[in-house]
């Protein structure tokens, strides 16, 4: 196979599987397998995604679940590499600290959802906080890992050097500990659209989740509504998957596992 | 943060001429004495102090390094040659004994110390380019970016290397990495470079153009350098003096001068015979049979 084909190859072999499903799709719900009370057709579907593409309030519900994402997975990352930061370089701190984190991780964010409804209401700030809370956990134990995990000749470098305090910490310690952010980031990131989508669709707030279970309130007319909800919040997730992909593929170039997937993209394991 | 550098910072050229020390010559140690650069008294370190599996690395060593000498520690493996050069660098604390740099008593890492570290490939750091490598030590000094991009390429092609600057280390054979890990050492003017066996991790050719760049580099800076390596031909053609351990817990075993002159050629000076009696008597004092 040559170049060419090879590489239009690599895009159609996996258009071709999604056009599979959506056909399987449409054959078992026009073929009767399923009424349209159980599960609109693919074409019902695409319709009714059509639709709602062309109106402005499906383009809200796009922006306030990902402002929410965004926000909530921004305050999470700040306070998860100042505070790991902090109790990492502290042994006693970091012993003391171990267990609480490791407790406050086991809770599902989710179980807190009625509380914090009842105190922000459905509002940005409740889903934010949810997302920050239940991303926190998880990310902060990734900092420290990352962060205790520094090669001492990394450290020993700075400190010859002269490199100190905030210079230090910006140009030495999180780059080293980078791989482990950058791992801790990419699930957070794909938790914290979850808890968007959980938080409009229990909680209320405005979003994809919201325009989901206005469209399940709408009788069995409004299924495909519901299903266009439901295909949009799952290409909201691959978008942002991608972009995380791109992002990390561009900060961690320099890094050994970005080195050698190059290498081997270029033909070693070929 | 940042330490801003004096006003009145000499530029590389201006250090090939020798200043006069600024330290007080106290008990010269060496006929060619021109002030201490560093002093070493009565050095020991334990690790693990008081506790049961307390191991004593360093038991008793003295020495002292004039301005401008080359000094090598040399003593067989796990004589406890690197704790020696953490303690000299400021890095580990001596659990008793004196250090002092220029006549100063030695706490921590000081401004005017370079230090070469034997693995360039966790010494340099892989996120960011060789440039930003070697300014970093230059940019927590205070250095303007303008000032520290010339310093940068100046201080490259002190060590042999040109139009580095973009590319990362990882994207330099070894003997160029370890080029690049000198040149961040020498790039703020260090009065004194420590070296942990620093061409250890390359192959022979490469580790004969390095010690020859060294060499170089320390007759044009006039900095004065020590070196720790276990090999015993490359402590005598670097050296001025060579400082021999004992096996662990060291002790020094004896100061031996290199009296080989300055000019020195690899095949050469390696087949004189003084250079071949001073490593028959270094060996003598090394290998273990004869303790």
């Amino acid at each position: 196979m040559n170049a060419l084909s090879r590489r239009s190859f690599r895009w159609l072999a996996p258009a071709a599987a999604v056009l599979a499903t959506l056909l399987l799709w449409q054959l078992v719900t026009a073929g009767g397998l399923f009424r349209a009370d159980q599960f609109p057709t693919m074409t019902d579907t695409m319709i009714a995604l059509g639709k709602a593409v062309a109106t402005p309030p499906y383009w809200a519900a796009i922006g306030a679940t990902v402002q929410a994402w965004f926000l909530g997975l921004v305050i999470a990352s700040v306070l998860a590499i100042t505070i790991g930061s902090a109790l990492a370089f502290n042994d006693f701190a970091f012993r003391s600290a171990a267990s609480v984190i490791e407790i406050f991780k086991a809770i599902p964010a989710i179980a807190i959802l009625p509380l914090v409804i009842l105190v922000l209401g459905s509002t940005l700030p409740m889903k934010v906080f949810l997302i920050a809370f239940g991303v926190f956990w998880p990310l902060v134990i990734q900092v420290i890992y990352g962060v205790r995990s520094m090669d001492p000749t990394v450290l020993d470098t700075s400190k010859a050097l002269g490199v100190r305090g905030v210079r230090r910490f910006f140009m030495v310690v999180i780059p080293s500990a980078s791989p482990y952010i950058a791992t801790g980031l990419r699930i957070a990131s794909a938790s914290a659209l979850i808890l968007a989508v959980v938080s409009e669709l229990v909680g209320g707030a405005s979003g994809i989740g919201r325009n989901i279970l206005q469209a399940q309130n709408g009788g069995t007319a409004a299924y495909p509504v519901m299903y266009a909800y439901i295909i949009t919040a799952g290409l909201i997730g691959i978008i942002l998957t991608g972009a995380f992909f791109l992002l990390e593929r561009n900060v961690m170039h320099w890094h050994e596992s970005q080195r050698n997937i190059r290498s081997n993209s270029e033909g070693a394991l070929k | 943060m940042t330490i801003p550098s004096p006003e009145s910072e000499n530029t590389m050229s201006n250090l090939t001429v020798p200043t006069p020390a600024a330290s007080s010559p106290s008990t010269p140690s060496h006929p060619s004495d021109a002030g201490e650069v560093l002093r070493v008294e009565n050095l020991r370190k334990i690790y693990n102090e008081g506790k049961p599996h307390a191991k004593t690395a360093i038991d008793d060593v003295s020495f002292t390094v004039n301005k401008g000498e080359f000094v090598c520690i040399v003593g067989p493996s796990g004589a406890g040659k690197t704790t020696l050069l953490r303690c000299i660098s400021g890095l580990a604390k001596p659990s008793s004994g004196s250090l002092s740099f220029e006549g100063r008593p030695l706490t921590s890492v000081p401004e005017q110390l370079g230090l070469v570290f034997q693995d360039y490939g966790r010494s340099l750091y892989p996120w960011f380019t060789n440039a930003k490598n070697v300014g970093l030590p230059l940019a927590a000094r205070g250095m303007k970016k303008a000032e520290r991009a010339e310093r940068v390429s100046q201080v490259l092609k002190n060590v042999g290397l040109g139009h580095v600057e973009k590319q990362y280390p990882w994207e330099l054979s070894g003997g160029m990495q370890q080029r690049v890990a000198i040149a961040r050492a020498l790039s703020y003017q260090p009065d004194l470079l420590l070296m942990d066996e620093p061409f250890a991790s390359v192959d022979a050719q490469t580790r004969f153009d390095l010690e020859d760049l060294i060499l170089t580099v320390r007759r044009d800076l006039g900095i004065t350098v020590v070196l720790v390596t276990h090999d015993i031909d490359e402590a005598i053609y670097l050296s001025d003096r060579i400082v021999v351990l004992s096996g662990s817990p060291s002790r020094v075993r004896e100061v031996v001068d290199v009296p080989l002159g300055d000019h020195r050629e690899q095949v050469a000076t390696r087949a004189s015979d003084e250079f071949l009696g001073l490593r028959r008597h270094l060996l003598d004092l090394v290998m273990p049979h004869s303790a």
